[in-house]
């Protein structure tokens, strides 16, 4: 005789395990984010738009027999006449795979899950060991906002405040001590709650400090910032734009474009705007020397500078690019120059010509730093420099 | 979603299946059947069936996959699931209809018989399975939460040592701890009768040992609670192994006599064609692959026909998979089961899952 019954329906059993798994997911994510973030499909999207990365399964490590070929292996024949020696499968498909492919690829195929994230989330992931270096205590600081804080309680206060078992103790020591003093009248029954009893939480507003800071955006936008050039210099931007707007919720954002003059432009404008004319870099570094000069005192507010650009200049800009550079700099904890060349386009040409960068070799400061972008995987490596730990900056 | 079965069903088929096992010598633990919904039984499969178990997110894992596979169509679920504990503990799903329950009601008697009686599972200690489950989830449970401790570290020293969690003994052989081994060494030498001489390079103080988990648990620098959750593992372990080496009796026993019950029971054709149908499913030949069901099954209704039912007795009790084989399956057998061995030249046999 055996026993029936309705299964209980335990809480979901493995969810802890679960979370745990997804958890080593998520690492595994951050591990090859790195590849992605460069793709063309996250460029130019919403923070709240969902799109989906694969990920390779985490692995448990076991021994496991090999896959040896020549080690027999017992299996069931399709048919019941089969003959010794005779051909039984034909795996030619598998081994022309095997061929083209990186790996071989007639082994059992790896896990890959398909995780579906936000760009905000991404952003998380990308950005999450990343700082704005030297974010000093500037003499003022900006009040962000208020927050609400429990601090302990309170014999006054509101009705949804109330802390019913807070009060409950409170009405179980008064009996006790009325017991200890005087023992009652008899009647267990009836101790009800006086005003006294009642206990709320108190709730404390908070102000919220953080830091000032400001960063400024140059995207050089002349006729010789091609295609491919501009999709660089975007991707770039708009990594770290994605960076710092997940970061410092308090920060203000100025977005400079510039040909032979520079202009103060929206976000749209600076990352959708068509290019054209020639260059002068040294009218948008004046431009933010201006900008610093008008809004944001040094004294007051952290100054970062980000500039992309192809590295042309109308050579005789240079010294005064140079000058403003300089200039910008001393005000900026950070001001950092990227060059885009894609696939090393300007070593074939043969110039006499030195590049922006070149140039601004001169300029001596652990707060400036040049990087390079050729490729788009270098996007990431670039951006790493600019604003990696504290290795780049000793 | 209650589909063509009823509770009142089920007892009224349990109660003939019991009868019948009886009069056919199955000797059973009392079985417990639980009916669950498939999400249920994703989430026991993940923990082998077992209904208490420690946690680890290896089976957040499989519970993800299974979920996953089952979802797109890849996969079925199994019938039935039914675990070596005293009382068997069984589950039956929800969604499957009455002709599968008493094919899976007959089918897990046939297990149950199997693990009370074979040899290789007297050790498992079916009668406080579910306890020492139960206490070693909450010491890990104890172990995650404990702040000297914590997740991750917990979680690292376990993914090693699953790593190695079959490295262990692969037999029922009661063997000497290391402290044994030592007294027997020390009394050796303290036994000497005078005028006796014992050379001490002779005298071995370590024994090789090819269970990793028992010589770290022994030899290595380890925290008390490393040293228990070695236990654990290497205790799981010593219980699944038995199932292990049995797959292929234990399924087929289980199999021959779900076929054979079936058939006494004289069920309507409503049931038994059905039956029938999902019985052949199961002892497939699986080609490319080995599908236990089917040699099992095979084996054991040969057995029945050359030697009678009582060698096949004798088998369950006796016997693990690879004595099994060696002493039944004949050539002839192969041949007919369409069994081979197969090596790869520039030829390949598809790789199919058993």
């Amino acid at each position: 005789m055996s026993t029936f019954k309705e299964h209980k329906t335990v809480a979901d059993r493995s969810a802890s395990d679960r979370s745990r798994h997804k958890k080593k997911i998520e690492e595994a994510i951050k591990e090859g984010i790195h590849h992605i973030v460069s793709d063309e499909s996250i460029i130019g999207k919403e923070g709240k738009k969902k799109f989906k990365i694969p990920v390779r399964g985490i692995k448990e490590y076991r021994f496991v027999y090999s896959d040896n070929s020549q080690n027999p292996r017992a299996a069931t024949a399709p048919g019941k006449d089969i003959q010794k020696g005779q051909q039984i499968g034909d795996a030619s498909n598998k081994q022309q795979q095997k061929g083209t492919g990186e790996k071989p690829s007639n082994e059992k195929g790896e896990e890959f899950y398909e995780v579906e994230i936000t760009l905000e989330e991404l952003a998380y992931y990308l950005f999450n060991d990343l700082e704005l270096p030297d974010l000093e205590k500037k003499t003022i600081k900006n009040i962000t906002g208020n927050k609400y804080q429990r601090h302990g309680y309170r014999p006054q206060g509101i009705r949804p405040r109330l802390d019913k078992k807070k009060t409950a103790i409170q009405r179980l020591k008064r009996k006790a001590a009325q017991k200890s003093s005087s023992p009652p009248p008899g009647d267990e029954e009836s101790f009800p709650y006086r005003e006294s009893d009642l206990t709320y939480r108190h709730i404390r507003e908070v102000k919220k400090h953080s830091s000032n800071a400001v960063i400024f955006f140059i995207m050089d936008i002349s006729g010789s910032m091609t295609q491919k050039k501009k999709f660089l210099a975007r991707s770039f931007f708009f990594l770290l734009y994605q960076f710092i707007n997940q970061r410092y919720k308090t920060l203000e954002v100025v977005f400079i474009s510039h040909d032979t003059e520079a202009y103060e432009v929206s976000e749209e404008q600076f990352f959708k705007r068509g290019s054209s004319g020639g260059t002068i870099v040294s009218s948008a570094i004046k431009r933010v020397d201006e900008i610093i000069g008008k809004r944001y005192h040094p004294d007051a507010w952290n100054i970062y500078t980000f500039q992309c650009s192809d590295g042309d200049n109308w050579p005789s800009d240079m010294p005064q690019m140079l000058e403003s550079a300089e200039s910008v700099r001393k005000k900026c904890q950070l001001y950092g120059y990227c060059e885009i060349d894609p696939e090393g386009e300007r070593t074939k040409w043969v110039t006499s010509m030195s590049t922006v960068s070149q140039e601004f070799e001169k300029i001596k400061g652990n707060n400036f730093k040049i990087t390079n972008i050729y490729t788009k995987n270098d996007i990431w490596t670039a951006f790493k420099k600019l604003l990696g730990s504290s290795e780049v900056l000793s | 979603m209650r589909s063509d079965w009823d509770f009142k069903l089920l007892k009224k088929f349990d109660d003939k299946i019991s009868k019948l096992s009886e009069d056919n010598g199955l000797d059973w633990f009392e079985i417990q059947y639980e009916v669950c919904d498939y999400y249920s039984m994703i989430g026991h499969m993940s923990y082998h069936g077992m209904p208490t178990h420690y946690g680890h997110w290896s089976f957040g894992k499989r519970f993800e996959r299974t979920h996953q596979m089952y979802n797109l169509g890849m996969e079925g679920l199994p019938y039935e699931l039914i675990i070596n504990s005293n009382p068997s503990i069984a589950y039956l799903m929800r969604e499957n209809p009455a002709y599968m329950q008493i094919l899976i009601m007959a089918h897990c008697v046939g297990h149950s018989d199997f693990f009370k009686n074979n040899a290789k599972f007297k050790l498992t200690r079916p009668d406080s399975v579910i306890q020492r489950m139960r206490s070693a989830k909450k010491r890990i449970q104890g172990y995650v939460e404990d702040p000297n401790i914590g997740i991750e570290k917990v979680e690292r020293f376990m993914d090693a040592a699953h790593a190695i969690q079959f490295q262990t003994y692969r037999s029922n052989v009661v063997r000497e701890t290391k402290n044994e081994y030592k007294a027997k060494v020390i009394r050796s030498v303290i036994d000497i009768g005078p005028g006796e001489t014992i050379d001490l390079d002779d005298v071995d103080i370590f024994q090789p040992e090819y269970n990793i988990l028992k010589f770290l648990r022994e030899n290595a620098k380890l925290k008390g609670w490393q040293i228990d959750i070695l236990e654990i593992i290497e205790a799981e372990s010593q219980y699944f192994l038995p199932q292990m080496k049995t797959k292929i009796m234990n399924e087929g026993w289980a199999s021959f006599w779900h076929y054979r019950m079936c058939h006494q029971l004289n069920l309507d054709s409503e049931y038994h064609i059905p039956i029938l149908k999902t019985h052949n499913q199961v002892v497939r030949p699986h080609v490319g692959g080995l599908n236990p069901y089917h040699i099992g099954f095979e084996l054991f209704k040969r057995i029945e026909e050359r030697h009678g039912i009582e060698e096949c007795f004798i088998a369950r009790e006796t016997l693990e998979d690879t004595t099994f084989i060696r002493n039944y399956l004949t050539h002839e057998d192969c041949r007919d089961l369409g069994l081979l061995l197969s090596q790869k030249r520039s030829i390949k046999i598809k790789h199919q899952s058993m």
